[in-house]
């Protein structure tokens, strides 16, 4: 009986439409409050820049994929390097990555995030509005979020429409074409601006 | 003063006329859809000459006055000059609106004129936003979008930046339209301020988006970046707050 059961369930599950499994629409705005306060707890805290870096390591690992997004930056350069040049590159973009958001957020002075909307736009994923409010002028920031076998990541951040993947992959594939086509040239860029960080 | 504006109205009608000759041959080579990732860019070279040309006048002019004005201007003032500028747009802003068919937007723009060039003082104050009318901008290349004019190929416009060749041409009709019905190009004094109050601003601007001009300046490419930002920041613009874009979404494989 329980075999039948299970089989049964295995046959449901199989052939019930893909939405059922899919993520909710509160699940993501949940997900987007929920990192937007552990960065809001990262930059508050003290510490060097070099410390929150470290954390936001570990919170990006957790919540977004720095990985993904190295490889989707160099994108045809990406997959035309070697194995070895990859990792390097994948390692060292991912350092990088944590130093500008711990950096670019230290201009944070108590202003808060107010989730607008939440849309789901297909295999690109979702993408939350939220207003970042303050004194003057509030700011727009869309969060573009993508379900996976690891949970919900954060995939891109477009600030008042400016795509960081979008403006990065501009900027990247302008250095990498300069130097032939090698991903080396990335390499050297990403090791200079982390030189350049406190 | 008089064959000054009329010089001024010249150059506007003749970069009107230019503009759209370089509308229809962006339409005849096909260059209608613009994407963001900056590719599809025929007047590559000649927009690449224009931005040296901007760079230099910004290293030249431009960045020294904002930081002079920076040094010796209060937020107050400066703030006070933005609203004189931004209150002078609002009536080209309000046609727009009602060309878009938006007829709230229009009313609201319409509103804020009144108050804030009366109590506001011309202008210098904003008291609009505390009665529930707050700014918002608009021109003739988002009403030519909305009437369904596809971009064209990017165009850098000297002491501009870059933009869609539609938004070029809304431009040019913008600056038309200011200089035939604005009414204080008739008053030797209102012109002083009005030129004066758009000056403070530009420098005021500048100073504003100073980190974000020092990160293109300093990169790879200024001009592939600076296409990249203005056109994707353009591209929002036009879309507006509520709708998505999705097509210039990043499509990031996680597995």
């Amino acid at each position: 009986m329980k075999k039948l059961m299970a089989q049964l369930l295995i046959i449901l599950m199989m052939t019930m439409p893909h939405k059922v499994f899919a993520v909710e629409e509160y699940e993501v705005r949940k997900f987007v409050e929920k990192i937007s306060s552990d960065i809001i707890k990262v930059i508050t805290t003290g510490g060097t820049l070099q410390q929150k870096a470290d954390q936001f390591e570990i919170l990006f690992k957790e919540d977004s994929n720095p990985p993904a997004i190295a490889r989707f930056i160099a994108g045809k350069y990406f997959r035309a390097a070697s194995e070895n040049v990859q990792n390097r590159y994948i390692t060292v973009f991912s350092r990088y990555l944590t130093l500008f958001y711990a950096d670019a957020m230290k201009i944070y002075s108590g202003q808060t995030l107010e989730v607008v909307s939440a849309t789901e736009v297909g295999r690109k994923g979702w993408v939350v509005v939220t207003k970042v409010v303050d004194a003057q002028r509030p700011l727009r920031v869309n969060w573009q979020v993508k379900d996976s076998s690891s949970g919900l990541k954060v995939v891109d951040l477009q600030v008042e429409g400016i795509s960081m993947l979008i403006t990065w992959r501009t900027e990247f594939n302008e250095i990498i074409e300069d130097a032939g086509g090698n991903l080396e040239a990335a390499i050297v860029e990403l090791e200079d601006r982390i030189a350049k960080f406190p | 003063m008089n064959n000054l504006l009329r010089e001024r109205s010249s150059v506007a009608h003749l970069s009107l006329l230019l503009l759209m000759a370089l509308c229809l041959f962006s339409k005849a080579h096909g260059a209608d859809r613009l994407p963001n990732s900056g590719q599809n860019d025929p007047l590559e070279p000649f927009n690449r000459t224009v931005m040296e040309i901007n760079f230099l006048l910004d290293d030249a002019f431009l960045r020294p006055l904002s930081m002079f004005y920076r040094d010796i201007t209060s937020p107050i003032f400066r703030q006070a000059a933005r609203n004189i500028t931004q209150n002078l747009e609002t009536p080209l802003v309000a046609a727009n609106d009602a060309l878009q068919g938006d007829l709230e937007a229009a009313s609201v723009s319409v509103a804020r004129f009144a108050v804030n060039s009366t109590i506001g003082i011309l202008g210098i104050s904003d008291p609009a936003t505390n009665l529930r009318l707050p700014h918002h901008h608009n021109d003739f290349g988002k009403t030519l979008f909305v009437y369904g004019l596809g971009d064209g190929p990017p165009i850098a416009l000297p002491f501009r930046n870059i933009m869609p060749m539609r938004d070029a041409f809304g431009n040019a009709m913008g600056s038309v339209a200011e200089q035939t019905l604005a009414p204080w190009h008739e008053i030797d004094y209102a012109q002083t301020f009005v030129v004066s109050a758009q000056m403070q601003s530009i420098a005021g601007a500048r100073t504003q988006y100073a980190p974000m001009i020092r990160q293109i300046r300093l990169s790879n490419d200024p001009y592939a970046l600076s296409k990249t930002i203005m056109l994707q920041r353009r591209r929002a613009f036009l879309m507006g707050p509520q709708k998505i874009d999705v097509e210039a979404l990043p499509n990031v494989e996680l597995e």
